[in-house]
């Protein structure tokens, strides 16, 4: 505890020198600005920004990562609440309650429970990260192939069931897993899918893939029109800041909402978006004013807020604890980390502690920050929002251009970011997940060499991995995870055709 | 139209890939285990969405096919280079989205489009290309 504390304090000790306060508070500004624009996202600007993070050191380049992360938690959320424009599904939830609070007038209050719950969810998110992190590195530690396989196949079968269509989650994340395969084969050396193209014999590089998918997607969705400006209304963009009293009557709504999202959160593979769901849908089953939710109710607000934000949080969990990413951000930043020569799990708290905890004080200075610039960046949000689209979409362009040359100063990359792009494009018109498929390409190479050691460890018999008593569990939960709400559905189907023959 | 090519098309390629890591498994089953388990899984599921999907419309116009070729023949050509690719797709995007086009508009586009690969050659060092226009 002791050596938590002091190493805690040095973490604070950096954030607090120029540059470090500089880089977290431009990244707020950045994430909620992003957050803010319709069809622009907090993930989009990490993509687009994650080369300027090539001549910066790694603590500072994931500080800044993770304040433009932070900063998009509430970005999504104004635009949701002020013009039913959610800037993400993460902030979807909220959107529904705060719009009808502005349809009543009540928009300043909304926005100020929002910025509230917004901020307590990280702090609560970051608490628990402190603690589940360092007990998660320690467990890890005596972690096997089978472990690690079990691990990561939870992460991948838990996402399965958080789209809307499970084939087409399934298929993305299928997909992640079949691209993480294309490069030199692990352990045998041997060229798997490059068709003769030199330049992936080690694999997509992962920065034009991810602008490709993210960013270049969403100009190409421009493109082809798919969909229509939205018309911004005047709305008041004033916040108000509802009193401590008001805070002290939801305090039960605060809690219990940032408790349920850190423990979804800190599940692989799960994230912010089912948080959100799970914490409305709970607020609605305990609240006092049940008939009052869907017309415009503060609780409404503040649950799903509250649980997106801790869960956002409770995310990297998984990914500093053992390695694997908590969601697509958490993904991304794994990328970030390799990129920097950095791997991510228990080695991390010994070989590079104060990266760990620089990022656990910037997480708490950020969350603080995270009020003070939320309150003063609405105005600015609604002004972007009416700039011309081609400027916005000019950015993102020569971003994206540029931002995937300058990874290896290779055109190669300029094609593969483009194919991506198409790739996203066409994701987007079917449906498809592509935090999903980011998951699966980035899980892909936890999930092959692991399988593969465990066989040549078990003689080839994937059978005597469930003589592993915590890899067997892992591995039985996620086929669980997996079988579960077929079998459930397919029951209660049979109970309806039951109950209407009768 | 397009929800018909995906029909055939997608099944087929991953056909395609399916048959080549299984005929190379004999010889390396470690390299192609994962990618085969792999692509039987994403086979079945595509068989299963492709099954249960129903017409969609998306309000989808079909220029974003020629204004794709465009750009990824810019991006092929040695002598245009990245720089003016650049500005061309730029100049594509602004005649999208600003219906009526105004002179005055499409230049600031194309020097704010410049000042931002100034500041990526500034702040990252990016050099461009050799035989670029940029040069």
């Amino acid at each position: 505890m002791e050596t938590l504390i002091s190493e805690l304090l040095g973490g604070f000790v950096l954030i607090f020198t120029p540059m470090y306060l500089l880089c977290c508070i431009l990244g707020i500004l950045l994430g909620t600005l992003f957050g803010s624009i319709p069809g622009l996202s907090a993930i989009m600007a990490i993509s687009l920004l994650v080369p300027f993070t090539y001549t910066m050191d790694p603590i500072m380049s994931v500080v800044f990562l993770i304040s433009i992360f932070i900063g998009g938690l509430y970005g999504g959320t104004t635009t949701g609440i002020l013009f039913n424009i959610p800037g993400d599904s993460d902030s979807a939830m909220t959107a529904l309650e705060g719009y009808e609070l502005t349809k009543k007038g009540e928009s300043p209050k909304a926005l100020g429970f929002a910025i509230v719950s917004t901020a307590f969810g990280c702090l609560i998110g970051t608490i628990g990260l402190v603690f589940g992190t360092n007990l998660l590195a320690e467990i890890s530690s005596f972690f096997g192939p089978v472990e690690i396989l079990g691990l990561t196949l939870i992460a991948l079968t838990s996402m399965v069931y958080t789209g809307s269509n499970t084939s087409k989650t399934s298929f993305a994340i299928l997909f992640g897993l079949f691209l993480s395969t294309v490069g030199i084969a692990p352990l045998t050396g041997i060229d798997r899918f490059t068709f003769g193209f030199s330049e992936i014999q080690n694999g997509f590089d992962f920065v034009p893939v991810i602008i490709g998918l993210f960013a270049m997607s969403e100009v190409f969705v421009k493109v082809s029109n798919l969909k229509n400006s939205e018309n911004i209304n005047k709305n008041s963009t004033k916040i108000d800041l509802p009193k401590v009293r008001e805070h002290i009557r939801m305090r039960g709504t605060y809690f219990r909402s940032s408790l349920i999202g850190l423990l979804i959160g800190s599940l692989p593979g799960v994230g912010a978006t089912v948080a959100s769901v799970v914490g409305y849908t709970t607020e609605k089953k305990v609240s006092k004013q049940k008939d009052q939710f869907g017309k415009g109710v503060y609780d409404g607000v503040v649950a799903p807020q509250t649980a997106s934000s801790s869960a956002a949080v409770g995310t990297f969990i998984p990914l500093l604890g053992i390695g694997i990413p908590g969601g697509a951000v958490a993904a991304i930043l794994i990328g970030v980390f390799q990129i920097h020569g950095l791997q991510p799990g228990p080695l991390l708290f010994t070989q590079n502690s104060e990266l760990v905890y620089t990022l656990f004080a910037s997480l708490f200075l950020s969350a603080f920050l995270l009020f003070v610039i939320g309150m003063l960046e609405v105005k600015t949000a609604v002004k972007i929002m009416r700039l011309p689209q081609s400027l916005i979409w000019t950015f993102i362009t020569v971003f994206s251009i540029m931002g995937s040359y300058a990874n290896s100063h290779r055109l190669f990359d300029v094609w593969v970011m483009l194919l991506f792009g198409i790739i996203g494009y066409l994701a987007k018109k079917y449906g498809i997940s592509i935090p999903a498929m980011v998951l699966g390409l980035i899980l892909g190479p936890i999930l092959e060499p692991n399988l593969l050691r465990a066989l040549i460890i078990y003689e080839n018999n994937p059978f005597l991995f469930f003589t592993r008593p915590v890899g067997g569990a892992l591995i039985l939960i996620s086929i669980f995870l997996l079988v579960f709400p077929v079998i459930k559905g397919n029951w209660s189907k049979r109970k309806m055709n039951n109950s209407s023959a009768l | 139209m397009s929800k018909h090519v995906s029909k055939f098309l997608l099944p087929t390629i991953l056909l395609v890939l399916t048959g080549v890591s299984v005929t190379r498994i004999v010889n390396d089953w470690q390299a192609f285990l994962f990618p085969t388990i792999v692509l039987v899984l994403m086979l079945l599921t595509c068989f299963g969405w492709l099954n249960n999907s129903e017409t969609e419309n998306n309000g989808e116009s079909l220029r974003l096919i020629p204004v794709a070729v465009i750009l990824f023949y810019c991006f092929l050509l040695p002598f245009i280079g990245i720089w003016l690719a650049t500005i061309l797709f730029v100049v594509i995007l602004q005649v999208i989205l600003d219906r009526r086009i105004k002179g005055i508009k499409l230049g600031g586009s194309i020097i704010f489009a410049s000042l931002l690969i100034i500041l990526f050659e500034r702040v990252l060092a990016v050099t461009f290309p050799v035989g670029s226009l940029w040069i």
